[in-house]
Order: structure tokens, then sequence, then C-alpha cells
């Protein structure tokens, strides 16, 4: 009965986040053969149409809930498709509101003195895209960044999940000889604390 | 066949579950906004400063001559008006050295983090080059990362042999892998 249960725990879970468990480990091949998927970003520059009602621009200040108090309505008038991430003053006065998403970078560039602004969008190839959606995360953004951000907390408490309802199916399935399962289980899991021993003590 | 797919399946994640709640933990804590927390401290050695090497193999040979192990930070190289500055980071801990190619004397700035930052550390760190550990780890994360593969590949192969099951696990699969998959497509085009 308990079997059953943690059986179908197990397995139900690896359905229900298959895909997102299968691009958490794809993306990290990519991410650790940097050399196998070279990247070539492209940046397009779009001059936007004025003039801007840039309000109050010395009082947004650098921080990033100054500027998404305003932010909102750019992202409308410019349909950017990304989450509002920060906010960067540059030395000369100009400033940026930052947009990123998997990808895909796209900087609201204001020019105060000339009342201008231009809309940059910088389109990553596969690497950088794989990477992003790999590091992509934070309970930050609108609805869809929140489900993300669950979907990311229940495909890590899965990996847990599946570590301890694995031992637990095990145990029970070879309750004639586990010998070669304490064989291969001890040696995982000393490996394992013997590095972060190691780690903790090394100079 | 299917006793040995399930002994591949069982025994491959037995000898990675710990990998994989390394990675479990350190993901949730990715999700949140975390500053790492760090023990400053300060160490002064004087070594034989390498000569007639670039830049980056100078950082090098001058991590080594320190005993120091870890990856050398590449944005962090510089060249200083005494010598060269450079960090040298790995799960757990993270040094700052401040080298004088006159003298030889190394200025060494050691960040020592906790459990939870060493863990977080251990989730990003693939073969870390020049230490047998490095290597071992490299190889132990490649071999979860293949093992998850598999596993995936097989579970999937247990579910459908269970007749009864495959109702469920296609509404499983429609909603949540279905719906994530949208998701990743809606965030990505």
């Amino acid at each position: 009965m308990v079997y059953t249960l943690i059986r179908k725990i197990h397995l139900y879970s690896a359905l229900f986040l298959g895909t997102f468990l299968l691009m958490y480990a794809g993306s990290a091949f990519v991410i650790f053969l940097p050399d196998w998927f070279p990247d070539n970003p492209v940046t397009t520059v779009v001059e936007g149409e004025g003039p801007f009602a840039v309000p109050e621009s010395t009082n947004w200040g650098v921080n990033k809930e100054a500027g998404g108090k305003v932010e909102a309505q750019y992202r409308r008038q410019y349909r950017i498709r990304g989450r509002y991430e920060t906010f960067t003053r540059h030395d000369d006065g100009r400033f940026d509101l930052i947009y990123r998403r998997p990808g895909a970078e796209i900087r609201l560039r204001f020019f105060p003195d000339s009342d201008s602004l231009n809309v940059i969008t910088k389109e990553y190839g596969f690497a950088h895209l794989m990477n992003r959606l790999h590091n992509f995360r934070w309970y930050e953004g609108g609805l869809p960044y929140q489900i993300w951000a669950l979907f990311l907390d229940l495909a890590a408490l899965a990996m847990i999940l599946f570590a301890i309802s694995g031992i637990l199916l095990w145990h029970t399935l070879k309750a004639r000889n586990r010998t070669m399962g304490w064989i291969v289980l001890g040696s995982g899991a000393a490996y394992t604390l013997g590095s972060i021993i190691f780690l903790m003590t090394a100079a | 066949m299917r006793k040995l797919l399930l002994d591949i399946h069982l025994y491959l994640g037995l000898f990675c579950a710990g990998y994989f709640i390394i990675f479990g933990v350190s993901s949730i804590g990715y999700n949140r906004h975390w500053d790492p927390i760090a023990e400053k401290s300060t160490v002064e050695r004087t070594i034989t400063p390498p000569s007639n090497l670039d830049l980056s193999a100078t950082a090098l040979a001058v991590r080594d001559s320190l005993g120091l192990f870890g990856q050398v930070v590449g944005w962090t190289l510089k060249e200083t008006e005494e010598g060269i500055t450079f960090r040298v980071g790995r799960p757990g801990r993270s040094y700052t050295v401040s080298l004088n190619s006159a003298t030889g004397r190394a200025h060494i700035d050691v960040s020592t983090y906790g459990l939870f930052d060493l863990i977080s550390g251990l989730h990003h760190t693939g073969f870390v080059p020049g230490t047998l550990w490095g290597w071992t780890w490299g190889l132990y994360a490649w071999t979860a990362m293949l093992t998850f593969l598999v596993a995936v590949g097989l579970g999937i192969y247990f579910w459908w042999a269970r007749v009864p099951e495959r109702r469920v696990g296609f509404w499983l699969l429609g909603v949540g892998s279905g719906g994530s998959l949208i998701l990743i497509l809606y965030m990505i085009v």
C-alpha cells in the first residue's frame, strides 16, 4: 500500500514536471560545453517616436523599485516582451530600463537632453537562450514569471523527492538482498558527503 | 529485460541520489534572493614570482605556488601598478590574490562561506582543473546528468508498460509537462 503510494508519487511528479526537468538537464549540458555552442548575438536599434513623457527622471533613483513605478507605460507603448529587471544611469545622463527574457535583452535607452529614446534589442543564440532558461528565476514580474518560479520550486522539490522516494522504493523492492544497493548508495552518498567535508576543511 | 532496465534505473538513481538532493536544495535557494554570508580573513605569503608568462598563465602559476585550488575567475584578472590581482573561486571559498611582482609578496583575502553556499556552489561546479577532487566531481556531475536523462527515459518506458496508469499519466503529462512547454515557448518566442 505504502509502496504503491510512493511509486505513484515518484512517477506522477516526474510526468507532471517532465518538460521542465528535461529543460534543466538539457540546458546544463549546453552550459557545461560552451565551446560546442558558439553564440553570436544580433542587436537591433529602433528609434522611438517622441515626445517622451520622461517623468521626473532625476528622481528615479538607481534602484529597481523607482524604475518600476514608471516602466509599465513604456512596456505597453513599445510592446516589450520580457521582465523588467533593472535600471541603469550612465555618466552622460542617459538612462536605461532593462528588460530580459530567455534569449533576449531589451533596453529602453532615454536621452533626456534631446528628448529621444531608443529601443535596443539584443537577440542571443541557442547557447545563451539555454543558459537563460536554466537561470531564469525569482517570484518577480507578472503572472507568467510567477508560474515559472513556481515550476522551478516544484522541479527542485521533485529532485529531492526522486532521491528519497527512490531509496524507499529500492528498500522495498530489494527486500531479499540489498547488498548491491547499499554499496551503490553508500559510495555515492559517501562521495557527496566527503566532497562537502573536504571543501569545508581544505585550506 | 525489464528487470535489467529496472536495476539500471534503480542503481544509477541510488548512486546519484546525493547529487540530486544537492541540486534540489540549491535550486530552492537560487529561486530566492539569497546573499552569501562570508567569513573574511587575510593571509600574507611570499613566493618566487613567475616570469615570462602571459597574464593568464601567471595567475595560474601564482595560484599553484600559493597552494590554492579553484578556478581563476577570468574577469577579475587584472594588472596593477605592483603586479597582478585576481580571484580564485571554488565551492565554499574564494580568494582574492594581490601579488607584488617585485617582492613576491602576496596578499590574500579569504572569504569562507557557510554550508548552504557551499552546496549552492557545487550546483554549478563541473570539472575543476588541477585537482583530483575537481576531476572526480566533474565526472560525478556528468554521470548524474546522464543518469537523469536515462532515468526519465526508462521511467516513461515503465509507465507505458502499466496500462491502468496510462490515463492518469497522460493527464499529468498534458497538464504539467504540456503546460510548462507552452510556458517555455511563451517566454522565448
